[in-house]
């Protein structure tokens, strides 16, 4: 008797694993709570660009998945695609002047699906190798949040020059 | 009834039975969605080329409302939020010269999830307003196409300008 419940325990773990793998981490309804939660990661993306937090900016860009690694960073002078390449990038970057001071005021987050959010935020970006050659500039940058088993990740970024 | 060391050899079959088909079925997954969605953006160039609104209006993705629609338009000179505003502004354009011609060879397809992907295609514009001389410039046009239940449609556009 106790070998037949472990038995029909193992096999309903088994099923379950099997019903798990086979659907998605989606969820029903995009939420006044994922909107916070896209604008605030979002908002670390920021400060952690600005303090040249390697890790922090590493932890809200999202990993690569069974379908591939969905980061890309497009602009004018040079793309990116996959997170490696995109950290990469902010290595070298960090080395000099970067600020990323968006208007959290005009932020927009518009849901593209339940799982995936487009955030819109004017943002003045200040870049040079030194403090002697830095220039700020405004941009509209675009990105992409999704949502993954670890919370909502930036995965797109496009920003585009104001002047 | 079953060997108790039998059980969670079952159990670890069963999980990696599991895992291998949800890798196997994501992989045919963006496979197809990868055709599916360069056919769309080429269906989109032919309704742009042709200035067929009504065409280019069944590739763009519907929102419940418009106040919720997932489209936007996001350049350097303009943006336009929202189904409604996006095909107005391209009947007004489409009274001008509008022209398409994108580098298909250097095409990127980009699966954010299982029902968004982002597309990126360096493409010529022609572009002149009524009875003035057009002018050819290249962008590299950034899109995000959604799963809906009539396929896959665009939401965001954001061409950025090569020069």
């Amino acid at each position: 008797m106790k070998t037949q419940f472990k038995a029909a325990l193992y096999y309903g773990i088994a099923c379950a694993t099997l019903l798990a793998a086979n659907a998605c981490i989606g969820a029903t309804t995009f939420t006044e709570a994922d909107r916070q939660q896209v604008k605030e990661i979002f908002e670390r993306q920021a400060r952690a660009a600005t303090a040249h937090d390697l890790d922090a900016l590493d932890a809200v860009i999202a990993a690569p998945n069974e379908l591939g690694d969905p980061v890309v960073f497009v602009a004018r002078p040079y793309q990116y695609w996959g997170k490696p390449s995109l950290i990469d990038h902010f290595r070298e970057t960090f080395k000099g002047v970067w600020k990323f001071e968006p208007d959290v005021t005009k932020l927009r987050v518009i849901p593209v699906t339940t799982d995936v959010a487009q955030i819109y935020a004017p943002t003045q970006i200040t870049l040079g190798h030194s403090a002697a050659d830095a220039r700020t500039a405004s941009y509209l940058v675009y990105e992409v949040a999704v949502r993954t088993p670890a919370g909502w990740r930036i995965s797109s970024v496009v920003p585009i020059a104001v002047q | 009834m079953f060997e108790k060391s039998l059980v969670p050899r079952l159990v670890a079959m069963f999980v990696m039975a599991a895992a291998s088909s949800t890798a196997a079925c994501a992989h045919e997954k963006a496979l197809s969605d990868d055709e599916a969605v360069r056919a769309l953006f080429l269906k989109q160039v032919e309704a742009e080329n042709a200035h067929d609104i009504v065409k280019l209006d069944s590739i763009l993705a519907d929102g419940t409302d418009d106040k919720s629609s997932p489209v936007s338009f996001v350049a350097r000179a303009y943006q336009f939020w929202g189904k409604k505003e996006v095909m107005t502004h391209f009947e007004e354009t489409f009274k001008g010269t509008w022209h398409l011609d994108p580098d298909m060879p250097r095409i990127r397809v980009i699966t954010l999830n299982t029902d968004t992907v982002q597309i990126y295609v360096p493409t010529k514009v022609t572009l002149g307003a009524p009875g003035k001389d057009a002018v050819t410039a290249t962008y590299l046009i950034n899109q995000f196409a959604v799963r809906t239940s009539q396929g896959w449609r665009f939401t965001a556009i954001l061409p950025i300008p090569a020069q």
